[in-house]
């Protein structure tokens, strides 16, 4: 999740139908640069360089979120016209790209500074959560909730501290000195 | 309830280390936000693969909702077991079900006085 905002110009985005290390890449319509998702940060184009913002997000289902947050407001989407493609999606089914993933190698990802940790929620589901840890000298605390299929990190103001849940492979594609985490 | 804990912008210019070489479109400035003609698409110079040499790429864009509709908890049609993306905002929570993520992979949303863009 990106501010749209970024150095004074308001962005809007549309989908580049191409993948860089299996990953999303996002075009925008006032500059036309290109722009990776996992890296967070223009790839080509008059912005190249240009980092986003980043906004802490928190995967999980919807009984969990809903029951922390009962004044969510939940974004809708109508087929309008032939202007969205949609694909056939169910609840639970994962994109096809992603069909040959194996769930169990999901983790949470968090970089600070220099470093890099990986916490597979196999692992966090064994352990004693929440985890209080240190990265790059800040506190950070990892939360997990395995009936709302999710993990969170959060800093010692108790706010959200910017994660991905993502597979380990490509996690460690863009990370590749992350340190695995294990109990 | 944005952190102050960010990842380091050098890292970051690692990550895509390589994947640069730009080719910068002749961008015709459009309006901001407005809808793009049909057929649309962008050259990028681009690695497809970790180790790959960099490749002139053209790719199609597809277009995806500016300003999207949303409803109360109450009204919304979600299994409990459904996944969504949740975000607070100034104070006001908002979810994104991933199962429209995954259809259109970029929304472009206003919670508040933000803009933001929720990603899959």
């Amino acid at each position: 999740m990106y501010a749209r905002r970024q150095g004074g110009k308001e962005l809007t985005f549309d989908f580049a139908e191409g993948l860089v290390d299996n990953n999303l890449l996002i075009v925008d319509r006032e500059t036309d640069s290109v722009w990776s998702q996992l890296a967070g940060q223009s790839i080509s184009g008059p912005m190249e360089g240009t980092p986003l913002e980043s906004i802490p997000t928190l995967q999980a289902t919807w009984g969990f979120w809903r029951s922390r947050h009962p004044d969510t407001r939940v974004m809708v989407l109508e087929r309008e016209g032939r202007r969205y493609v949609y694909q056939d999606f169910e609840p639970g089914t994962r994109r096809s790209s992603e069909a040959g993933h194996d769930v169990s190698t999901l983790g949470l990802g968090l970089v600070l500074g220099d470093e890099a940790r990986f916490f597979p929620l196999r692992e966090l589901e064994q352990a004693d959560t929440p985890l209080q840890l240190q990265v790059n000298e800040q506190a950070v605390t990892i939360h997990f909730d395995a009936e709302g299929l999710t993990a969170w990190a959060t800093d010692n103001t108790d706010e959200l501290v910017m994660t991905v849940l993502a597979y380990e492979s490509g996690w460690l594609a863009f990370f590749p000195n992350s340190q695995i985490w294990t109990r | 309830m944005r952190s102050t804990l960010r990842p380091s912008p050098w890292l970051m210019a690692l990550v895509t280390l390589g994947a640069i070489m730009a080719v910068a479109p002749a961008a015709a400035s459009p309006q901001p936000g407005a809808p793009q003609e049909e057929g649309r698409t962008v050259r990028a110079n681009v690695q497809p693969r970790p180790g790959a040499p960099a490749e002139l790429m053209e790719m199609r864009v597809r277009e995806v909702p500016v300003d999207p509709a949303s409803i109360a908890a109450d009204e919304a049609d979600l299994a409990d077991d459904e996944l969504v993306l949740g975000v607070m905002i100034d104070g006001q929570p908002m979810a994104y079900p991933i199962r429209y993520l995954a259809a259109v992979e970029v929304v472009n949303d206003v919670v508040g006085d933000t803009s933001l863009a929720p990603t899959w």
